[in-house]
This record gives C-alpha cells, structure tokens and sequence, in this order.
C-alpha cells in the first residue's frame, strides 16, 4: 500500500515512503497530522502515521512519528488496542479507540476508549465513553481547547464525547455514559497546570516575578512574553508605581 | 409578586466525575456560567448535570464557596472577604488550590478563578523558577544556551 502526501493549494504530491515496520499482512495506515511544541516555529509540523496490525493477530499497534524540522523519523508504541483515529488531546497525542469493534458490538452501543501519550512509550487510558451507537466514529475535532470532542457516525449521529450533548440523525438527544479513569487524569495533568492557568497566575504577579519566572519552561516564558509586551498595556499593570 | 423561599427554590443535582451527588439550589449553581447556561438550555430536566472534570472532593468546595456567595450581598462585602480569605487557607496546598482553580475555570466561575489564582501568584511570588517547577512538575525544556539568553534578557530587565 501507498500512501500519498497531496497539497490542494500548490496542486502537488509526494509519494510517503514506507512504514519503518510492518505488523502482519493485513496492516492498515491511519494518517494524522500535528504540530510539535519544541519550538514555536509554525512551520514545524509532524506527519503521523499509525500502523495498525490485523485485529486478530497482533494486540498492539506503534505510531510513527516524522519531524519536518530535523527531519527524523521516530518510533513510539501505541496502546494495547486497535487504534482507530489519532486526535490532540490537551497538547498532547491522542487515540480513540473502539474497544468491541466489529466482533463484539452490541445494539447498545460500543466503548470508545481515549488513550493518551504522556510520553514516549507510555501510553495512558483517560476515558472510556459508551457510545449510543456501534460502529466506528469519526472524531470531527476538538472545540474550546479539549472541552468538546466532536464524534460522529455516518447515519447513526454526532455527538461529544464528554457526553454533554449528542444528536441523533432525527435530531433527538442520545444519551452517553463517561467513565473518566481519574487516577489516569491525574497522571496526564501531572498536577500540571493546563496552559490557560499558567496565563491566570502570571497575570496576577508582579513585574519582578513575572519576568524571573520567563526561565521556568518555555511555555511559561512564551506567556510571560505576551503580558510584557502586550498591547493594551505593557508593563502597566505590573509595575507598583505607588 | 413572588417570594422566593427554601422550600419553593428549584433544585438542581451536580454529579461529579466520580459520580458523587450533590443537591443544590439553582440560584447556587448558578454562580456556575456554565451550569447556568447548561439549565438554560434545559440540560437538567433529564435529572442530574454530569460534571466530568470535577472531582467531588472539588465540587464540595467549590459548592461551598457559590453557597456563601449567593446569599452574600454587597453590604457584606468586608465580611465576604474575610471567608474567601479563610477558604483558600483551607485549601490547604498548591496542588489542591490547581484542582480548584481548573474547576473555577471549567465551570466558569469567575471571583472564585480571580481568588483562587490569586492566591496561587501570591504564593509563588517569590519563588525561583526552580521552585516553581518542582511545585507543578514542569519541565526544564531550554537548552544551556537558551537558559544563558533567557538569564541575560533578565539581567538586561533589572538593569
């Protein structure tokens, strides 16, 4: 199987070269893109590729990872599951996974389950959600930065997948039931601070220490940066003129 | 023209991530943006309004803080000051006010984000970055040679 890189704009395409590995006969390719955070450069994107081997041979599947910037291929393994989309999840990788599909599906409905790549190699459930329906969903995208993951299955209905809302095609409520693994969610916010309360706490130092913490980590730096040269004030609101 | 006592106010039930409940007038969970518009758009007539990402732990706190803002008025604005003061004291450590903070901002409360932040940028203050990593688990992703810019843009800053 070949896979093909395509750009609409430029109306040009790129033959990808073959997976660095192969997981029985009847592997399938699922193709995701992403953006490393390891620079701020915007152009530094990653093509991921996901080799997943035949369901009922191999139990495991890896993700391939290729860095535009040094253009590196890398090798990192994906969950004990068939691995049916890639999303970001919070930052970092993310897959979905529909746990009974298609030999053990029910008419109620399938487990889709969320893993997530805290880092190399380790891989973590977060979530568990039964879906209303059995088949395999497409994830439309993330909307709010994480808050709503968008599901959908051709015909069946779309619905998020924290289970706030869900529509069937008839427009009625469907009603999903989330199981959050919180000792997982625990290790993957690492009694982290999510990016947005970074920004909250920084707001609310003076000047001195916001600038002293620009050397805690990039990402603090980055945040540090936007407040100091903000343009509706700089500096205003942290320096103690009195 | 409507009274509106304990008895006749609308209750509504919270269910925590790990599937606590949590029966609570409406005019306190509506101190939640979001649960306020989550009733709006008749969310919980189905029964109780799932919350998967607060704890009940969480959720116990942050209902205690909507209770006594809700039956709070200006008048008591000192008063006031002094409890949330005393709150956030309970609160204990960093890692419990972090949980806190994160649920003040999912649910979209916004004088228990400013206070809970607050407190966390007081606490922090003084601390070196190193402090701070060690406080939320951050890693250190400048190389030498970033660290050495970012320390000379510093010394430049106080100079």
């Amino acid at each position: 199987m070949q896979n093909y890189l395509w750009n609409p704009a430029t109306r040009q395409y790129r033959a990808l070269p073959p997976p660095l590995f192969t997981l029985g006969k009847k592997q399938g390719v699922i193709l995701a893109f992403g953006c490393s955070d390891k620079t701020t450069a915007i152009n530094d994107c990653k093509l991921l590729r996901i080799v997943v081997g035949d369901i009922l041979e191999a139990e495991i599947s890896k993700v391939e990872s290729f860095d535009f910037d040094d253009e590196v291929f890398g090798i990192v393994r994906g969950p004990p599951c068939h691995v049916d989309q890639l999303i970001v999840y919070k930052e970092s990788l993310a897959m979905l996974s529909s746990k009974g599909y298609p030999f053990m599906s029910s008419k109620d409905g399938d487990e889709i389950e969320m893993w997530i790549l805290l880092e190399k190699d380790n891989n973590v459930k977060l979530f568990t959600c039964r879906t209303p329906v059995s088949s395999i969903p497409s994830a439309l995208g993330n909307w709010e930065d994480s808050e709503t993951l968008v599901l959908y299955n051709r015909g069946k209905g779309i619905y998020d997948f924290w289970g706030k809302s869900g529509l069937d095609e008839e427009g009625a409520r469907l009603n999903l039931k989330i199981e959050q693994s919180e000792k997982n969610m625990a290790a993957a916010n690492g009694g982290e601070l999510v990016k947005d309360m970074i920004m909250e706490i920084l707001l609310r130092l003076p000047a001195e220490s916001l600038l002293r913490f620009k050397a805690t980590s990039k990402q603090w730096r980055m945040r540090a940066m936007m407040i100091v040269g903000g343009q509706s004030c700089p500096l205003a609101n942290h320096l103690d003129l009195g | 023209m409507s009274i509106t006592t304990e008895n006749n106010e609308k209750m509504i039930t919270l269910m925590s991530s790990d599937g606590e409940e949590f029966v609570v007038e409406e005019a306190v969970a509506a101190q939640s943006q979001t649960i306020k518009h989550l009733i709006e758009d008749g969310c919980s007539t189905e029964g109780s309004i799932p919350l998967p990402n607060v704890t009940g732990r969480v959720l116990s706190e942050v209902i205690q803080y909507c209770k006594k803002h809700s039956s709070s008025d200006d008048k008591e604005e000192k008063e006031l000051e002094a409890w949330d003061a005393e709150f956030v004291k309970a609160a204990d450590d960093h890692v419990a006010l972090t949980d806190l903070m994160m649920a003040a901002n999912f649910l979209d409360i916004k004088g228990l984000l400013d206070l809970v932040a607050q407190t966390l940028a007081n606490m922090i203050t003084g601390k070196s970055p190193e402090e701070v990593r060690r406080m939320w688990n951050i890693k250190n992703d400048f190389t030498p040679e970033e660290a050495e810019k970012v320390r000379k843009e510093n010394q430049w800053a106080f100079e």
